[in-house]
């Protein structure tokens, strides 16, 4: 379903060579998701820590009277979790619903496929599987995400 | 054929694409299943009263519908079928035909068919292989069986015997050629049973009017739906308390909450009971398998069922519809003797099979009875032996209730040989599991000679249990921060408050095992902070400090305390799943949202005892605590110390136990009272605790006699254990007042006999009506 869904946006970005993201701020650096794959925007919210969780999660989210499972954008980069409240990102996927958390959400714009760049080799290999690509902005990079990568059960295979 | 051409074309314009049609067949299949289980129901029925028209009509409509739709949605074998079973109807309907024994099972037969049919229709949309043409001679031949007088009409059936079998004859066993065949014979039925079509045109139109006016004021609604509305139900909930507290202050907005408030409520409420249905649903198709079963093992049953209309979440009917099977099942072939057995023992030779169902808080109880010849315990412990599911020292040690629970272990059969019935050592365990799964239980009582009983406890509701909040403290970055968790009620058995000062003395150690004595036992104790992980680095009997409460839980069968920080109020929580990953943490059986908005994850207590290991330590404890759950809860005593004597408190009216500074015990005419939230409640003291030192504490029971409540004060509460009846020397009468409890005889408190309050009319007239209502706050 979601590889479907994946490659259908795909096709759409080379034929129109347009593609719609969605900022999002983790620590200092940029990122994007395509915006047609997020299904809510949930602005500061508290997230429930979960005990014993992988250090990916980063909590419980209350999302329409469904709890879902938070991937904490900051614990996958490697960085401190933060305190406080969030912006939370819903996406689906194969496991159901699910969130990211990023420090904040930023503006929705609009990138063209000539500026898209693939991962470069030096990346670490746990990067790479994250990161789905780069589009080189005027005076930043903007690193792409690929919500079927950091979907919880995903996650867990991946890190184990 | 005309008539055809214009149906079909009728077909064409209301129906333009093939969802319509699918969704018409779907229509058709819902109602005919419905049709068919009338008729079940009906046919059990008719062979008590097989006189009854109204029963035969009502049969007759249910097949005459399915014909009648599926004609006109093309499904040529299922019509053949139910136009056969019409015909053998119509002669019973017309009374030309008694309803005989035979005759009813061939129309049960017709009534398999036709169900076998829909289910390949429902599972693959088309009927399926396999021919009639058997089960069409059957019901062919049953019209015969009774050839009524020299009327007219009675060569029609003769006719129709001759045209089947010549089609039969005609047709070779392959497959490709029954269509035609069967066309055939629809042909020359067609022309046949005029009459009687007719007929039962009339009668089932008749019955089309009187469906009507129910099905009017009923809808079939998706259950897809009604879990969506659910939800959505359940975010307005939370939505409404959020809006509660942000317009608390603001005096405009009060009384516009509170209408949300109620409004809201309501509405949870009827969605609640829209998926609720009668366990009628899942009872109808018994008294079919009890006639099949009995008649099969040559045995005679009777099936009386009560409670039909008590109503459950549909999810869960549908999950207790295999258990039920399987215990009506069992019931019929190992609890209920064959007839001869039962005449020697000097019973009626028909066995009694009782269902019954009925709600007892927040539970829904079924129960299958049977008053068969009880469970052979000795039998029962050596198949277990044998099927090597316990040692023979163990087994030696078990009492017989104990024994008796051996038949919930997976493997266990006492079948000699294995039959279709039963015997293939799926049975009870399949219960059990089935029933704990949506948060049930099981229990079972046999008495050798009169009978087994077997109740299922089922929670009202799948989605929403009631829970205790606890809380526990979590040392996140930030600090320290109080983290909430559910606990399910069903296994909380009781709790214990330690204060600062206590807690660091009365958990006591043995190496890096706590325990906690309660009423003399040791109790295992688990630290649910240390378990979540927090509290590392710093060992845990470190000492704790601050306030402390066990909640003592028992989940299957393992005891153990549960210590947490604190305690919040009791609440019915909406039980929502996990993703798949926090599930592989296997400490959490869901989360949910709190009324404050706030996210609490669901423990498992059965998976938490799992995780510390308490079952290996407990092995004794957890038999014997086993043993006085089963005991049952009539004869279960508190024991208690009054003064120098001990005495017995039964358990079922045992409320709870208070422990009080002794300066709250006041006096009402020299009698001692005590004041709890607006109630006033006598104190029964013979031992003159209440005098002692006025700051000193006294614990007082309060218990349950009929409506009203007392108290009893005691010196200490010492026990809970289970008492059994003795008999007056010499006599065959129960010693009424005392229990063997422990192996000592223990006098039984008589609650009724604790004298009420002095009456009203003795106070004193001119007491003046503002201190005389005080006096009775």
């Amino acid at each position: 379903m979601a590889m479907t869904t994946k490659d259908s946006s795909t096709t759409a970005v080379t034929a129109s060579g347009v593609l719609e993201v969605c900022s999002v701020r983790a620590g200092d650096a940029l990122f994007g998701v395509p915006i047609m794959r997020v299904l809510e925007i949930l602005g500061k919210q508290t997230v429930q820590t979960v005990p014993l969780a992988p250090a990916y999660i980063g909590g419980l989210v209350h999302y329409r009277g469904e709890v879902l499972t938070a991937v904490s954008l900051r614990q996958l980069l490697g960085l401190s979790l933060q305190d406080g409240l969030s912006d939370v990102l819903v996406f689906e996927g194969w496991d159901g619903y699910f969130g990211l958390m990023v420090d904040a959400v930023g503006e929705v714009s609009t990138v063209s496929s000539e500026k898209f760049e693939a991962n470069p080799s030096t990346l670490e290999d746990r990067h790479k599987a994250l990161f789905a690509g780069t589009y080189k902005l005027d005076g930043s990079l903007l690193v792409m995400l690929d919500p079927d990568h950091f979907a919880p059960d995903q996650l867990a295979e991946v890190e184990g | 054929m005309q008539a055809s051409r214009v149906i079909l074309l009728k077909f064409l314009i209301i129906f333009p694409d093939n969802l319509s049609v699918d969704d018409l067949t779907r229509e058709f299949l819902i109602e005919s299943q419905e049709g068919l289980d009338r008729m079940e129901r009906c046919l059990t029925e008719l062979e008590d009263r097989p006189d009854d028209r109204e029963l035969i009509a009502d049969i007759f409509r249910s097949v005459h519908t399915i014909k009648g739709t599926t004609g006109f949605l093309g499904f040529v074998r299922l019509e053949k079928l139910a136009h056969a079973g019409e015909n053998l109807l119509g002669l019973l309907r017309d009374g030309r035909l008694r309803a005989t024994q035979e005759i009813i099972s061939g129309l049960l037969a017709l009534l398999d068919g036709l169900r076998s049919i829909l289910d390949s229709i429902e599972s693959d949309g088309n009927e399926g292989g396999g021919g009639d043409d058997a089960m069409i001679e059957r019901l062919v031949v049953l019209q015969q069986t009774e050839p009524s007088n020299t009327s007219v009409q009675a060569s029609p059936p003769q006719k129709r015997k001759k045209s089947t079998r010549k089609s039969r004859a005609k047709q070779p066993p392959a497959q490709a050629a029954e269509t035609t065949a069967a066309l055939a014979v629809l042909q020359s039925l067609e022309t046949t049973i005029d009459l009687p079509a007719n007929g039962a045109q009339d009668s089932a139109s008749g019955g089309t009017a009187a469906r009507s006016a129910t099905a009017d004021s009923t809808l079939r609604v998706d259950i897809d739906l009604l879990n969506r509305m659910m939800n959505l139900v359940g975010e307005l909930v939370l939505t409404r308390n959020q809006i509660l507290q942000a317009t608390a202050t603001d005096a405009g907005f009060a009384l516009l909450s509170r209408r949300l408030d109620m409004v809201t409520a309501d509405l949870r409420e009827s969605v609640m009971k829209a998926r609720m249905q009668p366990v009628s649903h899942v009872f109808a198709k018994f008294p079919r398998m009890v006639r099949d079963l009995s008649q099969m093992l040559n045995k005679r049953v009777v099936l009386e069922m009560e409670g039909q209309e008590t109503e459950l979440d549909k999810g869960l009917l549908e999950a207790i519809k295999d258990p039920l099977t399987h215990s009506v099942r069992n019931a019929i072939d190992h609890g209920i003797e064959m007839p001869e057995v039962r005449e020697q023992s000097g019973k009626s030779p028909e066995g009694t099979l009782r269902l019954r169902a009925y709600q007892e808080g927040s539970h829904v109880l079924i129960e299958v009875s049977d008053d068969g010849g009880g469970m052979p315990v000795e039998r029962i412990r050596d198949k277990a032996i044998e099927r090597k599911l316990i040692s023979r020292e163990k087994a030696a040690q078990l009492s017989e209730r104990e024994l008796m629970q051996l038949i919930f272990l997976p493997g266990f059969s006492t079948a000699e040989a294995i039959t279709n019935v039963s015997g293939r050592g799926v049975g009870m365990d399949v219960v059990r599991t089935n029933v704990e799964k949506i948060g049930g239980k099981v229990e079972i009582e046999s008495r050798p000679g009169k009978g087994t009983t077997l109740r299922l406890r089922i929670p009202l509701t799948l989605a929403i249990i009631p829970a205790l909040i606890v809380r526990c403290k979590s040392n996140s970055s930030s600090g320290c921060l109080q983290q909430s968790f559910a606990l399910p009620q069903g296994a909380l058995h009781e709790l214990v408050h330690l204060s600062a000062d206590e807690a660091s003395t009365a958990i006591e150690w043995i190496e890096n095992a706590a325990l906690y004595r309660l009423r003399g036992k040791l109790l295992p104790l688990v630290f649910l902070d240390s378990l979540l992980g927090h509290g590392e680095g710093t060992p845990a009997h470190a000492g704790r400090s601050g306030e402390t409460y066990i909640a003592v839980l028992n989940a299957d069968g393992r005891h153990y305390g549960l210590v947490v920080d604190g305690l919040a109020d009791p609440e019915e929580i909406v039980v929502k799943p996990l993703s798949s990953v926090l599930k592989q943490i296997a400490l959490f059986s869901g989360a949910t949202v709190l009324g404050n908005g706030e996210m609490a994850l669901i423990l498992d207590p059965g998976a938490i005892a799992a995780r510390a290991g308490i079952r290996l330590a407990e092995e004794t404890e957890d038999v014997e605590e086993r043993r006085e759950l089963t005991t049952g809860t009539s004869d279960e005593y508190l024991l208690i110390e009054v003064g120098v004597e001990q005495a017995a408190l039964p358990l079922s009216d045992v409320l709870r136990i208070e422990r009080l500074p002794r300066s709250k015990m006041e006096r009402l005419r020299g009698r001692p009272v005590l004041r709890f939230e607006g109630t006033l409640l006598p104190v029964e003291d013979s031992a003159g605790l209440a005098n002692g030192d006025v700051d000193g504490e006294m614990t007082v029971v309060v218990c349950r006699d009929g409506e009203r409540h007392v108290g009893i004060a005691v010196t200490q509460v010492l026990d809970v254990a289970a008492g059994s009846t003795l008999a007056e020397a010499g006599t065959e009468a129960f010693a009424a007042g005392v229990t063997l409890l422990k192996e000592r005889v223990t006098g039984v408190v008589n609650l009724a006999r604790v004298p009420a309050l002095p009456p009203m009319e003795l106070l004193p007239s001119q007491f003046p009506e503002q201190e005389f209502a005080e006096a009775w706050q």
